[in-house]
C-alpha cells in the first residue's frame, strides 16, 4: 500500500464514514431485533462517545506529530548555526531518536569536511614553510660562497674549491627542490598512481639496482628471496622509489660488512615485502617518529638525505592500500615489512 | 504492534524469528507437543462437559417425552384457535388426550391424538412405517404393541380398549408405524385427525363440568420469542381468559419444560472450573518449562543480540512470535485430538455420573464452542506461560555473549561464597547440579509430583468405591419377587391384587438351594379396618382419589400428612416378615442384639419402628422422627383397640426396605408420612386375617443361583404380572462403575504423568546437552564415561525421587484430607473412603525407572567421540 | 577531538579483606581518528576496560563519555540502543549469528534500528575487507579469517562512533591475524573510524598508531 500519497484528510472521511454506517447498521439492526428504544439510545450515545474520543485522539495525534516536527526543524537549526545541543531523548527507542542521531552524523560529517579543508590548506602552509626553511641553509651558504668567489684574491686551488662547495649546495638544493615536487605532487594528488598487475620481481630488480654501486662500496651482503614471478597489481615507478628508499636506508644506517635480506611472501589478503638490515636499529619509541617528513636521526647527520625517505615510501605504499610496519633491535637491526594488497580495490 | 512514533524496527526481529524457527526443529517439536498436550486436556474437558450437558438434556428431554418449550393445556376448540393466531408460538402441535388404554398390564399406554409436530415435540415419531392417516390407524412403541400381544411391525392388528366420557370402546386398529420406546413402563399411542371425524363424541368438550381430559385442546410448543417465558405464558393464558393457577375454576395449566430450558448445574459448573484451573497449571508447567529451557541454551545468542543492540522489546517479539508460530501448530493437533479423546470417554463418564438414569442418550456433536473455549485457553496458558521466559531472555545482559557459564541473574550479598570442602563424592555433585537452578528442579519436581498425587487421588477414589453398599442400598438378599406394580415408581403396592401369589414362593422354595426366604406382608389401601394410634390425632380429613382408589388421609399435629383408615387413625405402613427378612433390618437405636430382639417381637408386644435415614451416613432423619424408643403404639381393628406394642427398636431403613429396589411408591401411597412398623409376619396375620404378600425375599446358594436365574425369567415369561430384582445385577453395574473410575481417572492422570515426563525428558536432554563442555573437561580430568552416566542417572534419579518421597507424602495428606471431604458428600452415598497410596507408589517407581533410563539413551546419542571432538561439537 | 574519555574508572568485585580490583583507576583519551592498542597480560583489567568503554558493564566509580554522553548516567534500555548506534563490536569468537548469511550479519545493526540498508555502503566495506564473493555464505561455511572479517563489516557498518576490538585476532594463525588487523587498519583509516583493540599480542599491537599498557588495572607509561 503506498502510504505516501494517500492524503490524511481523506482516510480521515473514509473512516469516519466507516465508523458512522456500522454504528448506525448495528443500532438499526438492534432496534429492529428487539424493538428496544433504550437500546438504541444506548447504542447511539456509545457511538457518539466512541467518535468523541477518536476525535481527541486525532487531535492529540496532531499535537505529538507537530511536536516531533518541531523538534527535528530546531535540530536542523542547530546545525545550520553550529550550535548542536545536547538531547536528552537519544537513545530512546522512537522515531524521532533516530532521525536526530541521523541528523547528527550528518552533522559530523560536514564538520569533518570542513576540518579536512582545514588541514588541508595547514598542510600546504607547514608544506611552504618546511620549503622555506630546508632552502634557507643552502641559499645561504650559496650567497656566502658567492661573496667569497667575487672577492679578488683567491688563489686558483681555493676558487676551484669553493666552485665544488657551489656544486654540492646546488645539487642539495635540487634533490630539495624534486622531493618536495615530489611530495606536493603526491599529496595533492596530481599525479595519481597508475597500479598494474605486473611482476613484483621486477619492480624489486630495479630498486636494488639502485644501491648495487653503494653497498658493494661497503662490501655489504644482499640476498633476495623472491619468487621470479610475482603478480601483483601494483604502479611500477612509484613501488620501485618507496622500495628504493627504505633500501637506502638500509646501506646507510648500516656499518660495513653488514647484512641486507629482502624476501617477499604472499599471504591471504597481502603480500609482504620484508626489508632487513643489521644496522643500528631504531628504538621503539621512535617508530612513528621516523615516517615524518624531515627527520632524521641525529647519528647521520652528516650523510646526505633530507629525512623524506620514509615519509614517501609510507605515502606510495599508502595510496596503493597497503601499509608498512617497522620492527627492530638497537644494535642488532631493522626490518621493514611493506604489505600490498593482493586484489585491485578501490 | 508498533505505534505513532515508536521506533518500527520489527522487520529484523521477524526475519530472525523465522530463521530460528526453521533451525531449531526438535525444539519446536517439544513446544508443539507440549501445547498439543494443553490443548487436549481443555478440548477432553470442554467436550467431555458440552457432551454431558447436552447428553443430560437430551436424556432428561426423553424422560420427560418432551423437547418443546413449553406445553399449554385443557384448551377449548376456540382458545386453541386464540393460542394459534397469537404467534406467542413459533411451531406448536396439536394434542388432543383421549384416555389411557385399559387393556395393559405392565406397560401404560397413552392414547391421543396428535399431529405431526406433536409427535416430533414429544419423541413419537414414527422411526419405522408412516404417521397415521385413516381412522383406524395408530402409531405405537415397540414395548406398547407387546403389551398388546402384537409384535412391532407395520400393518399389525391391535385391539384397543379404552374409556371415555363414561362409555367404553374396544376398537382394532392397524400400525401404520411404530418407534422405539424410550420409558420402559409408559409410551404414547397415537392417532389421526380423521379419528376425531369418525368418533366425534369422544372429543366433546365437557372438561369444565366433569374433568374428563377427552376433548381438551392441548399443544406443545416452541417459543418464537426465548425471553421471559414465564412472562408470556402468563399473558397468553390471560389473554384466552383463564389463569394458571391448578385450582381456579377456569385453570389452564401452562408450563415451561425446564430440562429444555434448564438452567446451569452449578455444582457440574464449579467441577468443570476446578478442572480447568488444574490443567491451566499443568499446561502452564509443562509449557514454561519448554520455553525456559529453550531460552537458557540460547542465553550466549541472547547476549550477543544485546550487545549488538537489540532491545527488549525485540527480544520479547522474537519469543513471542515463535510462541504463536508453534502454538499455531500445537493448537489445532491438540483440538481434534482432544475432541476424539473426549468422544471416546463421554460414555463411560456418563455412566458414573448416572448410576440411577437407565437410558442416556449420548450426543457429542462438533459444536463450535468446544474448541473455540479449548483454543482460547491453550492460548490463554500459553501467553501465561511464554511471558516469564520471554522477560528472561530480554533481561540476559551482554556479557553473557562472551561468558561461557550462565551468570547469577542477581548478586547476592548474602550467598555462598564458600562451601566446606566435603570431597567429590558423586551423590554431593549430583545434588549440587541440581541446586544450580533451584526454581527449575522445584518446577520439575512439582509437576512429576502432581501427577502422583492425582493418580493417587484417583486410585483412592476408585478403591472405594463400596459396591456392597451399594447393593445393599437395593436389595438385600440374593434375589427378590413382587408384582410388576410394585416396583413401577408410578403406581406402587397398593390393592390386595398386586400382592404375590403364593404358588410363586412354593415354586421358588421348590428350587435346590434356596435360604433366608422370608414373606414381606404389607398393608394396602383396602386394609382399612386396621389402624394404629400412637398419640397423635389426625385432622383436616378429607377423601383423595390419586391412584384410582378412594383413600382418606389428613394432617397431624405436626403437619405431616398422613392416611387414615376406617376410624380416622393412622395406617401407617406395617410390614410382616419372617426371621430372616427382620434380620436384614439396620437397627439404629434400641436393641441391637437380634436374638433377644426378634424373641420380644415374637412375644407379640414389640414392634420396629423404621426411620428414613440418610443413605451415607445413615443417620435417622429428623423431621421423621417423632417416636422414641419406648414409646407405645396400640392397634386398633374395626374401630376397638387390640393390642399395644411397644417401641423396642428403631431401624435406618434403605429404599428396599420400604419397598422394592429404588421404588418406594407404594409406602408413599399407602401410609404417606405416618410411622413404618416391622413386625414378624405371625402379628401381622394376626391383624389382618389375610394380609397380602407384597414381596418375598431369598438368597440362594452359590452353585445354584445360574438355575434359579434361569428359572426367574422363565417364571416372568409365563407370569408377566411378576418381576424379579437380582443383587447380582445390582453388583455388576456397581463394578462396571469403579470400572469407569479406574478408566477415566486413568486417563487424567496418565495425561499428567505424560506432562511431568516429558518435562523430565526434556529437561534432563537439554541439560546434558548444554553442559556437553563441561562434561568434555570433566572427562579430560579423568572422569570416565561410566562415572559421568552414572552422575547423570543420579542426578535424574534424585528428581525423581524428590517427587515421588513429596508425591507420596502430598498423597497421603491430600486423600486424608480433600478426598476424604469429597467422598463424605451424600451425593455419592455409595463410597466408602479407603486410603491406599499404592498408586503414588508404582507411578514413583515408574517415574525413577525412567529418570535412570535417560542418561544412558542419551549418552549412547549424543556423548561419541574423543573429548576434542566432543569440545568441538559443542561449539 | 576526543571520541572516548575515561576519567578515574575503577572496576572492585566483593568486599573487603577478598576485594579484587580489577580496574583501579584508569584515565584514558582517545581522539577520532586513532587506532588504539591496550596490550597487558592477562587479568591485567584490559577486558574489563573494553566492557566499561562498551557500556557493557557498570563501573564502581569513575566515569566513561562516549561523544560526549556519559554512559553511567543511562539506563539499561538506552545503554543497548546507545550500543546500537554507537559502538561496534569485534569479538575474539567472532560471534556471528548461525541462521543469519554474511551479508545478514553485516547488516544486523542497521536493521535493529529499523533503517534501510545503504547497500553500496555495505558493498564498500565489503570490498575494503575482500569479502564481496562470500556475502551470501552461511557463517559456518566460512574461514575463521573471513569470519572476523565478516565480524569487522558487522561493527563497521552502522558507522559507530567508536569500535571495540576485544583480542580479535585471538582465534587466528599468525598470518590471517596480520592480515585481518591490516584490513581492519585500512578500513578504518579509509573511513575515518576509530577503533581500540585489547590484545595480548605484542606483535599485533605494533600495526597500532598507539599504544596502551595496562597492568594490574592501571595505565603504565
Amino acid at each position: 500500500m503506498n502510504y505516501h500519497s494517500l492524503s490524511f484528510r481523506r482516510i480521515l472521511r473514509h473512516i469516519s464514514c466507516g465508523v458512522i454506517l456500522t454504528d448506525a447498521a448495528i443500532v438499526a439492526a438492534v432496534y429492529i431485533l428487539t424493538g428496544n428504544r433504550t437500546a438504541v439510545i444506548c447504542g447511539a450515545v456509545v457511538a457518539a462517545g466512541s467518535i468523541c474520543w477518536g476525535i481527541l485522539l486525532t487531535v492529540i495525534f496532531q499535537k505529538k506529530l507537530s511536536s516531533f516536527t518541531v523538534e527535528i526543524c530546531s535540530t536542523l537549526e542547530e546545525m545550520i548555526q553550529d550550535n548542536v545541543q545536547e538531547k536528552p531523548y537519544m537513545e530512546e527507542e522512537t522515531l524521532l531518536a533516530r532521525i536526530v542521531h541521523r541528523l547528527r552524523e550528518l552533522y559530523r560529517v560536514m564538520l569533518r569536511q570542513k576540518e579536512q579543508n582545514a588541514r588541508a590548506r595547514e598542510e600546504l602552509q607547514s608544506l611552504v614553510s618546511d620549503i622555506s626553511h630546508q632552502t634557507r641553509t643552502p641559499v645561504t651558504n650559496l650567497k656566502m660562497i658567492q661573496e667569497t668567489l667575487q672577492e679578488e684574491n683567491l688563489t686558483d686551488i681555493e676558487r676551484k674549491e669553493f666552485l665544488k662547495a657551489q656544486e654540492s649546495q646546488i645539487d642539495k638544493l635540487d634533490f630539495l627542490v624534486e622531493a618536495m615536487v615530489k611530495t606536493s605532487r603526491l599529496e595533492t594528488g596530481v599525479i595519481t598512481l597508475e597500479k598494474k598487475t605486473q611482476n613484483l620481481y621486477d619492480t624489486l630488480a630495479e630498486a636494488l639496482a639502485g644501491i648495487f654501486a653503494k653497498a658493494d662500496q661497503k662490501q655489504m651482503d644482499i640476498r633476495v628471496n623472491c619468487p621470479e614471478t610475482f603478480m601483483i597489481a601494483h604502479d611500477r615507478k612509484w613501488t620501485t622509489e618507496a622500495i628504493f628508499n627504505i633500501l637506502d636506508n638500509a646501506v646507510k644506517y648500516t656499518p660495513p660488512g653488514g647484512r641486507i635480506g629482502v624476501s617477499v611472501e604472499r599471504w591471504e589478503a597481502y603480500a609482504k615485502i620484508d626489508i632487513a638490515d643489521t644496522g643500528k636499529g631504531i628504538p621503539e619509541n621512535h617508530y612513528a617518529l621516523i615516517f615524518q617528513r624531515f627527520y632524521r636521526e641525529k647519528e647521520v647527520h652528516d650523510e646526505d638525505g633530507v629525512g623524506i625517505g620514509l615519509y614517501l615510501t609510507r605515502e606510495i605504499i599508502s595510496l596503493q592500500g597497503g601499509y608498512i610496519k617497522v620492527s627492530s633491535s638497537s644494535g642488532e637491526g631493522t626490518v621493514f615489512s611493506i604489505f600490498l594488497p593482493n586484489e585491485c580495490v578501490i | 504492534m508498533v505505534l505513532p512514533f515508536e521506533n518500527d524496527n520489527l522487520k529484523i526481529v521477524k526475519t530472525l524469528a523465522k530463521r530460528s524457527f526453521l533451525a531449531s526443529r526438535f525444539r519446536n517439536l517439544v513446544a508443539v507437543l507440549a501445547i498439543a498436550l494443553t490443548a487436549v486436556l481443555f478440548t477432553t474437558v470442554t467436550t467431555i462437559g458440552m457432551g454431558t450437558m447436552e447428553s443430560m438434556q437430551m436424556t432428561q428431554q426423553i424422560m420427560k417425552m418432551s423437547k418443546s418449550d413449553a406445553d399449554i393445556r385443557n384448551l377449548t376448540k376456540e382458545q386453541y384457535e386464540d393460542f394459534k393466531e397469537s404467534g406467542i408460538a413459533s411451531e406448536s402441535g396439536l394434542r388432543m388426550p383421549i384416555s389411557f388404554l385399559t387393556n395393559t398390564v405392565r406397560h401404560s399406554i397413552e392414547l391421543d391424538l396428535a399431529d405431526s409436530v406433536q409427535r416430533e415435540l414429544t419423541f413419537c415419531q414414527p422411526s419405522h412405517g408412516k404417521e397415521p392417516v385413516k381412522a383406524n390407524e395408530i402409531v405405537a412403541s415397540d414395548k406398547a404393541l407387546e403389551e398388546l400381544g402384537a409384535s412391532p411391525e407395520v400393518g399389525a392388528e391391535v385391539t384397543i380398549e379404552f374409556t371415555a366420557h363414561g362409555r367404553d370402546y374396544q376398537l382394532p386398529m392397524i400400525v401404520s408405524g411404530w418407534y422405539e420406546s424410550s420409558h420402559d413402563e409408559l409410551s404414547v399411542m397415537t392417532v389421526s385427525e380423521a379419528f376425531q371425524e369418525e368418533y366425534p363424541e369422544i372429543f366433546e368438550y365437557t372438561y369444565r363440568e366433569d374433568a374428563e381430559l377427552a376433548g381438551t385442546y392441548w399443544a406443545d410448543f416452541m417459543m418464537a420469542d426465548k425471553t421471559d417465558m414465564e412472562g408470556q405464558l402468563d399473558e397468553l393464558v390471560e389473554s384466552l381468559g383463564g389463569s394458571r393457577e391448578i385450582d381456579a375454576p377456569n385453570s389452564i395449566p401452562a408450563i415451561v419444560n425446564q430440562e429444555t430450558n434448564p438452567g446451569m448445574d452449578g455444582k457440574m459448573l464449579a467441577a468443570f472450573a476446578v478442572l480447568v484451573i488444574l490443567f491451566i497449571f499443568c499446561g502452564y508447567l509443562l509449557i514454561y518449562n519448554v520455553f525456559d529451557i529453550a531460552v537458557m541454551q540460547e542465553v550466549r545468542r541472547y547476549g550477543l543480540y544485546r550487545t549488538i543492540g537489540m532491545s527488549k522489546k525485540q527480544v520479547k517479539q522474537l519469543i513471542n512470535r515463535q510462541a504463536v508460530w508453534v502454538s499455531c501448530m500445537g493448537i489445532p493437533l491438540g483440538l481434534l485430538t482432544g475432541f476424539f479423546a473426549g468422544k471416546m470417554t463421554l460414555p463411560k463418564i456418563m455412566d458414573i455420573l448416572s448410576t440411577e438414569y437407565k437410558n442416556i442418550e449420548i450426543s457429542v456433536s462438533p459444536n463450535p464452542v468446544i474448541f473455540i473455549a479449548a483454543a482460547v485457553l491453550t492460548a490463554l496458558t500459553v501467553f501465561i506461560s511464554t511471558r516469564k521466559p520471554a522477560r528472561v531472555a530480554s533481561d540476559i545482559s551482554p556479557m553473557e555473549a562472551f561468558r561461557y557459564v550462565e551468570e547469577k541473574r542477581k548478586k547476592r550479598k548474602h550467598g555462598k561464597m564458600k562451601r566446606r570442602s566435603r570431597g567429590v563424592h558423586l551423590g554431593q555433585m549430583a545434588l549440587a547440579n541440581l541446586g544450580r537452578n533451584k526454581r527449575r528442579s522445584a518446577f520439575i519436581i512439582v509437576s512429576l509430583m502432581l501427577s502422583v498425587v492425582m493418580l493417587n487421588a484417583v486410585g483412592t477414589a476408585a478403591g472405594s468405591v463400596d459396591v456392597e453398599r451399594q447393593v445393599n442400598e437395593m436389595v438385600r438378599t440374593d434375589f427378590e419377587i413382587a408384582h410388576v406394580d410394585t416396583g413401577s415408581n408410578l403406581k406402587g403396592y397398593i390393592k390386595r391384587d398386586q400382592g404375590v401369589p403364593i404358588e410363586a414362593v412354593e415354586a421358588i422354595q421348590r428350587m435346590p438351594g434356596v435360604t433366608g426366604g422370608s414373606v414381606v406382608y404389607k398393608n394396602t389401601l383396602e386394609d382399612l379396618q386396621v389402624t394404629f394410634d400412637y398419640g397423635m390425632k389426625i385432622s383436616d380429613i378429607e377423601v383423595y382419589d390419586e391412584q384410582g382408589i378412594a383413600q382418606k388421609a389428613g394432617e397431624d399435629p405436626d403437619g405431616r400428612l398422613v392416611s387414615v383408615g376406617e376410624d380416622d387413625y393412622p395406617m401407617c405402613n406395617v410390614y410382616g416378615m419372617d426371621k430372616a427378612g427382620l434380620a436384614h433390618l439396620q437397627i439404629a437405636e434400641g436393641e441391637k442384639d437380634f436374638e433377644k430382639l426378634y424373641e420380644k417381637l415374637m412375644e407379640g408386644s414389640s414392634v420396629i419402628l423404621g426411620m428414613q435415614a440418610d443413605r451415607k451416613t445413615k443417620v435417622l432423619d429428623e423431621y421423621y422422627n417423632y417416636l422414641n424408643v419406648g414409646d407405645t403404639i396400640t392397634a386398633r381393628v374395626n374401630g376397638e383397640e387390640v393390642k399395644t406394642y411397644t417401641v423396642i427398636a428403631k431401624a435406618a431403613l434403605t429404599s428396599d426396605d420400604e419397598g422394592f429396589g429404588f421404588s418406594v411408591s407404594s409406602s408413599i401411597h399407602v401410609g404417606i408420612d405416618a410411622p413404618y412398623l416391622y413386625l414378624p409376619q405371625e402379628q401381622v396375620k394376626e391383624l389382618y386375617q389375610d394380609p397380602a404378600m407384597m414381596k418375598y425375599t431369598f438368597d440362594v446358594e452359590d452353585g445354584n443361583k445360574e438355575e434359579m436365574r434361569e428359572f426367574l425369567d422363565s417364571y416372568i415369561q409365563e407370569n408377566p404380572s411378576m418381576t424379579v430384582l437380582s443383587a447380582d445385577k445390582a453388583r455388576a453395574s456397581a463394578e462396571s462403575s469403579r470400572t469407569m473410575i479406574y478408566v477415566v481417572g486413568g486417563i487424567i492422570a496418565f495425561i499428567f504423568g505424560i506432562t511431568g515426563i516429558l518435562n523430565l525428558i526434556n529437561m534432563m536432554s537439554t541439560s546434558i546437552l548444554a553442559r556437553r563442555r563441561e562434561f568434555a573437561t570433566m572427562q579430560s580430568i579423568g572422569m570416565t564415561k561410566k562415572q559421568l552416566r552414572n552422575l547423570l542417572m543420579l542426578e535424574g534419579s534424585m528428581y525423581a525421587a524428590g517427587a515421588a518421597v513429596f508425591g507420596i507424602l502430598l498423597s497421603a495428606v491430600v486423600d486424608q484430607t480433600l478426598v476424604k471431604s469429597i467422598l463424605s458428600s451424600p451425593s455419592l452415598w455409595s463410597f466408602t473412603y479407603r486410603m491406599t497410596i499404592v498408586p503414588a507408589v508404582i507411578l514413583s517407581v515408574v517415574l525413577i525407572v525412567i529418570s535412570v533410563l535417560i542418561p544412558r539413551i542419551a549418552m549412547r546419542m549424543f556423548y561419541k567421540g574423543s573429548v576434542v571432538e566432543q569440545l568441538r561439537m559443542a561449539e | 577531538m576526543n571520541i572516548l574519555q575515561v576519567t578515574e574508572l575503577k572496576k572492585y568485585y566483593g568486599e573487603e579483606p577478598n576485594i579484587t580490583k580489577a580496574l583501579d583507576g584508569v584515565d584514558l583519551c582517545v581522539e577520532e581518528g586513532e587506532f588504539a592498542a591496550i596490550v597487558g597480560t592477562s587479568g591485567s583489567g584490559k577486558s574489563t576496560l573494553l566492557n566499561m568503554m562498551g557500556g557493557l558493564d557498570v563501573p564502581t566509580s569513575g566515569s566513561v563519555t562516549v561523544r560526549g554522553k556519559e554512559l553511567s548516567k543511562m539506563n539499561d534500555e538506552q545503554l543497548t540502543v546507545f550500543r546500537r548506534r554507537n559502538i561496534g563490536f569485534i569479538f575474539q569468537n567472532y560471534n556471528l549469528i548461525p541462521i543469519l548469511n554474511a551479508y545478514e550479519n553485516i547488516i544486523m545493526p542497521v536493521e535493529l534500528d529499523g533503517n534501510r540498508v545503504n547497500v553500496r555502503y555495505v558493498e564498500e566495506v565489503a570490498g575494503l575487507l575482500s569479502l564481496t564473493d562470500r556475502l551470501e555464505y552461511m557463517p559456518g561455511n566460512l574461514s575463521g579469517g573471513q569470519q572476523q572479517r565478516v565480524a569487522i563489516a558487522r561493527a563497521l557498518v552502522s558507522k559507530p562512533a567508536i569500535v571495540l576490538a576485544d583480542e580479535p585476532t585471538g582465534n587466528l594463525d599468525s598470518k590471517t591475524s596480520a592480515d585481518v588487523i591490516g584490513l581492519l587498519k585500512r578500513t578504518c583509516y579509509e573511513l575515518n573510524q576509530t577503533i581500540v583493540m585489547i590484545t595480548h599480542n605484542d606483535q599485533i599491537a605494533q600495526m597500532a598508531d598507539r599504544i596502551i599498557r595496562i597492568e594490574d588495572g592501571r595505565i603504565t607509561a
